[in-house]
């Protein structure tokens, strides 16, 4: 049997170490290794170096382990991780308009379903606030903020009153 | 979502899809440059450069051998880039005169065992060797990546072996 080339019977060997030979052929090889010391040093070696090489080398690190080398890594390409994303600038505007845009809108409906009474409209006024304006024309309209002029067409526009007929009354004569 | 599927998508810039995939493969990657290095620290800087490299160089990728091979060769080649910088980090006057002298090649650093060994192997014999042991690819698939025959890969491995096992028997004289 050691007549066989060592040579030739590398990647049969090769074979053998790792399991992968068949029966009959493994017979024959097994045969050969016992008889050469070389090609016995040689098995040895790759099933000692395989068996070496699979040692586990340290338990296996916990699951944030493998986070953080994934973030780290994703941060070397140039991706900032996702749970610390913060937005940018242009984000925080759009961010902003978006916002106003969605309350402008909500504002609108509102109005559109609940109408607003017109503000300052003198058809809505009834008669007895009418009559009690001139006791609250100082309140509103201060001393001395009303030149001659105002003051005249004031007067003229209370005589103008004296002399409208209300609805329902005789007018003064 | 199978590899090709995230590999196709990661290619059209999807971050996400790449982060799937260093998910999916960090664990092995790890395992390996851990087995390699026996150095946490290190290990973990040989992942994320493994994976930095993988998103890099993600068009030269052409789906011969699968990504999980793929990734193996690269991250073979970052171990060793690792130990090499470290050896070049090797204190002048931890280096015996006679080697200084001789101006050769510093050793490898005392702790780094066979690991640090396979990663100064030949660049074929050392892929071979990895992926069969590490990687525990079939020959057959092995020859697909390195695009030999199987029969040449099985040489390789005989061949990795041998040389470790000098190397082995020459450190403990």
């Amino acid at each position: 049997m050691t007549s066989i080339d060592c040579h030739r019977l590398r990647p049969v060997l090769v074979d053998l170490a790792v399991g992968t030979l068949g029966y009959q052929q493994a017979e024959i090889v097994l045969a050969h290794v016992r008889a050469c010391a070389t090609c016995r040093g040689d098995l040895a070696a790759m099933r000692g170096v395989a068996s070496e090489l699979r040692q586990p080398a340290a338990e296996a690190p916990p699951d944030e382990f493998w986070q953080q080398q994934r973030t780290a890594i994703m941060r070397r390409i140039g991706v900032e991780p996702r749970a610390e994303r913060r937005p940018t600038r242009r984000w925080a505007i759009a961010g902003a308009l978006a916002t106003a845009a969605l309350a402008l809108l909500l504002v609108r409906g509102h109005f559109r379903a609940h109408p607003p009474a017109p503000a300052h409209s003198i058809d809505r006024l009834d008669d007895d606030t009418l009559l009690h304006l001139d006791d609250l024309l100082p309140a509103l309209v201060p001393a001395g903020t009303l030149d001659d002029a105002d003051a005249e067409a004031v007067a003229a526009n209370d005589g103008a009153d004296a002399a409208v007929a209300w609805p329902g009354e005789e007018p003064d004569s | 979502m199978d590899d090709a599927a995230l590999i196709a998508r990661a290619r059209g810039g999807s971050t996400k899809a790449f982060e799937s995939l260093v998910e999916r493969h960090q664990r092995r990657i790890d395992g390996l440059a851990l087995r390699v290095l026996r150095d946490h620290d290190q290990a973990d800087e040989a992942t994320q450069r493994s994976f930095v490299h993988a998103w890099e160089h993600l068009g030269a990728f052409r789906g011969e051998a699968t990504f999980a091979t793929w990734l193996h060769h690269i991250a073979m080649n970052e171990c060793r880039d690792i130990l090499r910088a470290e050896r070049r980090k090797v204190s002048l006057d931890d280096v015996p005169e006679g080697r200084l002298a001789s101006g050769g090649e510093m050793p490898i650093p005392v702790g780094r065992h066979l690991g640090a060994l396979v990663a100064e192997l030949p660049p074929r014999q050392r892929s071979v060797l990895s992926l069969r042991v590490l990687g525990e690819l079939p020959f057959a698939d092995i020859a697909r990546a390195e695009g030999i025959s199987e029969n040449a890969a099985k040489v390789n491995f005989h061949h990795a072996v041998r040389k470790l096992r000098a190397w082995l028997a020459g450190k403990t004289e």
